[in-house]
């Protein structure tokens, strides 16, 4: 078994998600997908590729591992440590995507649209908001229009480097914070 | 006519032969490739919103390639909603990699003609 698969299997564990056998739950499948994405994208090193088409992201490779390795998945064991910028990519995922309202009876499809917009935003990251609402809609026109919008905020809040906050930046805010007292 | 042209004639009637005419369609090849590939299944409303046809015409691929023992239907359940998911049988892709086979071989003689 590959060490990235040990990885990302420790990362599940770590988030507490309720997976079963991945040869005998569709869904299980799904949230195995869209989660190594989100992990990967936000900095996780995994070496899996995926592609948007369809299913996406999804990745053939991640596929093949979970099908070889399903009990591992079901099982759950802690066998990786994270180091401290792994742990706050977890931590940031707990708290903005699992942690989310939307996450409680749509898990699925929330991670499924955050994904979608992750990726388009990360390929191409000059994207607008309305640009990101129109591709995600064309891309999958199943998904409700509520969902991508809140998808939209969810990946901002994931994207955000707390470094962007500079000094400048930070008067700014406080400005207008004391405008709203 | 020389023996080589002889071998690549008879290895396509050959292939011709051996692949059921009814999954030979377009629409379904597509379908079969499609599965092969996503091998976790794929919804209904994923094959439709990728291949651009009606849902009657999707249906009724669907159902012919489920007759051959090409495909299954999956009840799942995503998020508590009951969706079907269709997966490829091992049938299924005994049947693609004869089209793959024959398909290579008119390739072979397609290259040799342009050759002369």
């Amino acid at each position: 078994m590959k060490d990235d698969f040990k990885k990302f299997c420790s990362a599940l564990r770590y988030l507490n998600l309720d997976l079963k056998n991945p040869r005998e739950d569709y869904q299980t499948r799904f949230i195995l997908q869209k989660m190594a994405y989100i992990l990967k994208v936000l900095g996780f090193s995994l070496n899996y590729d995926f592609n948007l088409y369809i299913h996406g992201p999804y990745c053939r490779i991640l596929t093949e591992d979970y099908y070889n390795n399903p009990k591992i998945i079901e099982n759950q064991n802690q066998i990786s440590e994270f180091d401290q910028i792994e742990k706050n990519i977890l931590e940031k995922i707990k708290k903005h995507v699992l942690g989310h309202k939307l996450a409680k009876e749509h898990l699925s499809e929330f991670l499924e649209t955050v994904a979608t917009i992750l990726f388009f935003k990360v390929n191409e990251p000059s994207l607008l908001d309305d640009d990101l609402f129109v591709k995600t809609k064309e891309e999958k026109p199943y998904l409700k229009d509520w969902m991508i919008t809140v998808g939209i905020n969810v990946v901002k809040k994931l994207l955000f480097h707390h470094d962007f906050v500079t000094e400048e930046v930070k008067k700014e805010i406080d400005t207008w914070n004391l405008a709203n007292d | 006519m020389n023996k080589k042209d002889d071998n690549l004639i008879k290895k396509i009637i050959e292939g011709y032969n051996k692949i059921n005419s009814d999954s030979f369609t377009l629409t379904r090849i597509v379908i079969l490739s499609l599965l092969t590939y996503f091998r976790d299944g794929l919804q209904f409303r994923e094959l439709k919103n990728l291949l651009k046809i009606s849902d009657g015409k999707l249906i009724s691929n669907i159902n012919k390639l489920n007759k051959m023992g090409y495909l299954i239907k999956e009840k799942i359940t995503l998020d508590n909603k009951n969706l079907d998911v269709y997966i490829i049988t091992e049938n299924g892709r005994r049947e693609l990699e004869k089209i793959k086979e024959f398909n290579n071989r008119i390739n072979e003689m397609l290259v040799e003609f342009n050759e002369r």
